[in-house]
């Protein structure tokens, strides 16, 4: 397989290599390795492109968390009464959770329950962080699943079958959460 | 006369990463000699904060985790919130790193290097030929995605080295100012 690869990969291939590759491709055994090699070549999947583009901006991610926490009354004022725990629970589930449904479900069940027993503040802080949520979504994923060409959630491409938008979307949810509990995390012990 | 050796993206990308390369190089000894990057005062906070342990031995775990997570972080903001976690815990580890405002200082010296790094970033991509963008621009890429692409790539690349370079400069200066070469310096 690698001398293959290194053949096709020749600049400016003689006539005898283009021969060979044409002879090659024509065969019986060309369209399964072909297949194989398009399959797991990385390089022009959606999942890694996604990737990447969550790397190169996970800085503007960053950047949004902390700005939302330190600009919006509600996560500026919740952030010191909420507990360290929670923010590390977060985290947690953030990571764990299979789907953003889930995730969403956790937060929301969490103001639902300080809203419940009285603690409007911390319910606010909940119940903020989940619109944050839908305009990181808005702002950040939505763009990057164009720009990656990630297939749609309903698409039967087997190839893409294990990612498509959800994933995407839970991926960059996840960052804006990580950096998220992390900044709020580091503001109630400097501020708390 | 045009540099004909350039002629695919992964060409371009080699020529503006040694760019990269270069400039990071050219500003890692700054940290240590400039006074305003504070090198030595954190080294010497950190050397208050993290202690000796039971055998009277510098507890050196916590910087060289901090070294350890610097080496292999692939964003800057790994390093970051890794500093601001150590900084959030309610443990004695937590307490550590916030001895004097220990954890504070090195939070806002690393933005600092950060944002000067992104300083510099611009100015690499401000000396980009066109030539060169052409060559790095993708196929079926406009021109202003092409740019906005290698201005993400650029600025990521700077923000990470400067202050993985920054981050190894500490650690060293920590490791020696804790260590029994330093106590026999004289003067020391």
């Amino acid at each position: 397989m690698p001398s293959v690869c290194a053949r096709i990969s020749v600049r400016d291939p003689s006539p005898i290599q283009v021969f060979a590759i044409n002879a090659f491709a024509v065969s019986p055994i060309a369209f399964p390795i072909l297949d194989l090699m398009s399959v797991s070549s990385t390089r022009s999947q959606p999942e890694t492109r996604f990737r990447s583009w969550l790397r190169l901006h996970d800085q503007d991610l960053a950047d949004r968390a902390k700005e939302d926490i330190e600009s919006t009354d509600e996560l500026s004022s919740g952030v010191l009464k909420v507990s360290t725990s929670q923010f590390r629970a977060l985290h947690n589930t953030a990571k764990m959770c299979a789907t953003l449904t889930d995730l969403r479900r956790f937060i929301r069940k969490r103001g639902e329950r300080r809203r419940a027993s009285g603690q409007s503040s911390k319910a606010d802080y909940w119940d903020t962080l989940l619109s944050k949520l839908s305009s990181v979504q808005d702002d950040f994923a939505d763009p990057a699943v164009q720009a990656c060409d990630v297939p749609a959630a309903d698409s039967d491409s087997i190839r893409h079958k294990t990612f498509d938008e959800r994933t995407a979307h839970l991926l960059a949810v996840r960052r804006y959460i990580e950096h998220f509990a992390t900044h709020c995390q580091y503001v109630s012990q400097r501020d708390g | 006369m045009p540099n004909t050796s350039i002629r695919t993206a992964d060409d371009a990308r080699q020529v503006i990463q040694r760019r990269i390369d270069e400039d990071v190089d050219g500003r890692s000894d700054a940290y240590i000699l400039y006074d305003n990057y504070q090198v030595k005062p954190l080294a010497r906070a950190a050397s208050d904060c993290f202690g000796t342990d039971s055998n009277g031995r510098p507890n050196r775990t916590q910087m060289r985790k901090l070294e350890r997570v610097a080496l292999s972080a692939s964003t800057y903001s790994e390093i970051l919130n890794y500093v601001k976690s150590q900084a959030g815990r309610d443990t004695r580890t937590g307490e550590e790193w916030r001895h004097r405002g220990f954890a504070y200082d090195l939070h806002n010296q690393l933005e600092d290097v950060r944002s000067e790094a992104e300083g510099r970033a611009e100015k690499i991509l401000d000396g980009i030929e066109r030539a060169l963008l052409k060559v790095y621009q993708q196929e079926d890429e406009s021109k202003s995605d092409a740019e906005k692409r290698l201005s993400n790539w650029v600025r990521h690349e700077m923000r990470l080295r400067c202050v993985q370079r920054y981050v190894g400069h500490l650690a060293a200066e920590y490791a020696y100012f804790v260590s029994d070469a330093y106590a026999d310096t004289p003067g020391a």
